[in-house]
């Protein structure tokens, strides 16, 4: 006996339910047509439902709110801790413990130390091609001028400047932290590498060159050897600039 | 009773569910980048990611919802030192996304295919932590029913995000950042 007026009561429900939407759409191409929709009216958005389709409500004449489907507020995303998807969050870190307090820590300490990287690199740059140019001129002098030597000092200390130089530049570029990892790939990144480590082959060859050359005085071959030293100087310069040259361009 | 009494309160309010009309689009993937372009007195540079995220929800009222995020870290510009660079100055660990919030009016489903709709978008751009409004341009290509393509291409300026420019060589890169999507959105 009381399922009767439950049923009525449903279906009288039910059918509201299936003319309030139609309603509800044939307002909203009305609304399309003249340009102002129940929405305007600021009727609060129903979950999974825009505003104007879910409330009819005729306009309030009140200042009237940012209507709900012209609001901002949306998240059409649905993991409102905007947790990504895939491919998603994948930082890369070097370590998965690392904070984001302590990756701003790192990084900034890596800038700090990549800015003086920069300007030792442009020190030695210079200081390498200042001991290029003298110690041509010291071959010159030696083995097809007067052999006066006096470019054989300034040569030395050029060569010792740029040689600490280039060590301490390499140093902080090798030990400079990093919170990233950094796959190795063919660009101008792995470039300057290279053309660093052909430098850096060559600074070690003149290190032995160098003295190795002078101690073969009066020898007949040291000519040879210090053509020898010569075209390595021109090398390990020319493999210093174009690694320069690979970040620049 | 109980059951016939759910079956009719499930029909009562499924009709409401259905009824609101919304299209939903979704950013495929494989088929969308967004793109920055910076520049510096020596070079300019570009960096993509096409781990583009995105929904387009197109409302009856011609309201069309755009959201849409890219993470950080996967934007490549060919240089693994620079882009290590960008996600440090942009703090990627602690902001690891660029999000765009769009909205725009008289977006309806065209009749006909293709179809080119060009709107100015109210746009909030999420970065580093920082949100800003924006007009942006944006060009729909309605290839088909289930098929959109979005394209758009604005400035940001990233002193305005707070982010501390990179330089190179002691100079750093200018201070606007264009960004470029194309976006294929399928229902």
């Amino acid at each position: 006996m009381i399922a009767r007026p439950a049923l009525s009561i449903v279906a009288g429900l039910l059918v509201l339910s299936l003319l309030v939407p139609r309603l509800a759409l044939a307002q909203d191409a009305m609304d399309a047509a003249s340009g102002a929709g129940a929405a305007d009216a600021g009727v609060p958005a129903v979950a999974g439902v825009p505003a104007d389709a879910a409330t009819p409500t005729p306009p309030v004449a009140a200042t009237p709110p940012v209507p709900a489907d012209k609001s901002m507020d949306f998240d059409l995303f649905d993991d409102g801790t905007k947790k990504p998807t895939a491919p998603g969050l994948d930082l890369r870190l070097k370590s998965p413990n690392q904070n984001p307090e302590l990756i701003a820590r790192i990084s900034r300490r890596r800038r700090l130390i990549l800015q003086l990287h920069q300007g030792f690199g442009f020190a030695t740059l210079v200081a390498l091609a200042a001991t290029v140019v003298i110690g041509q001129l010291n071959y010159v002098d030696k083995y097809g001028g007067n052999f006066t030597n006096r470019y054989a000092t300034p040569h030395e200390a050029l060569a010792t400047i740029s040689t600490v130089l280039f060590a301490t530049d390499a140093g902080l570029a090798l030990f400079a932290p990093s919170a990233y990892k950094k796959p190795i790939r063919a660009d101008a990144a792995l470039v300057h590498k290279i053309m660093m480590g052909v430098a850096a082959a060559g600074f070690i060859a003149e290190i032995i060159l160098g003295p190795l050359t002078a101690a073969k005085g009066g020898d007949l071959n040291q000519r040879s050897f210090a053509l020898g030293h010569v075209v390595t100087g021109y090398v390990t310069f020319a493999s210093m600039l174009g690694g320069y040259l690979s970040y620049v361009f | 009773m109980r059951t016939a009494l759910a079956l009719l309160c499930t029909l009562l309010f499924a009709p409401l569910a259905r009824a609101d009309g919304a299209a939903s689009f979704s950013v495929k993937t494989d088929e969308s980048k967004v793109t920055y372009h910076i520049v510096h007195k020596f070079h300019k540079v570009d960096g993509m990611s096409k781990k583009v995220e995105g929904r387009v929800r197109m409302l009856p009222t011609g309201v069309a919802q755009i959201a849409i995020r890219v993470p950080v870290e996967s934007f490549d510009s060919r240089n693994v030192n620079r882009d290590e660079h960008m996600k440090e100055t942009v703090e990627a660990a602690r902001y690891p996304f660029v999000e765009v919030k769009a909205m725009g009016d008289g977006i309806l489903m065209p009749t006909t295919f293709p179809t080119t709709l060009n709107r100015t978008m109210k746009a909030q751009v999420t970065f580093h932590g920082i949100t800003q409004t924006l007009d942006i341009p944006v060009s729909l290509v309605f290839s088909a029913a289930n098929k959109v393509v979005a394209t758009t291409s604005f400035p940001i300026s990233l002193d305005a995000y707070k982010v501390e420019r990179p330089s190179l060589m002691f100079v750093k890169i200018d201070d606007a950042m264009k960004l470029d999507a194309q976006l294929t959105l399928v229902q």
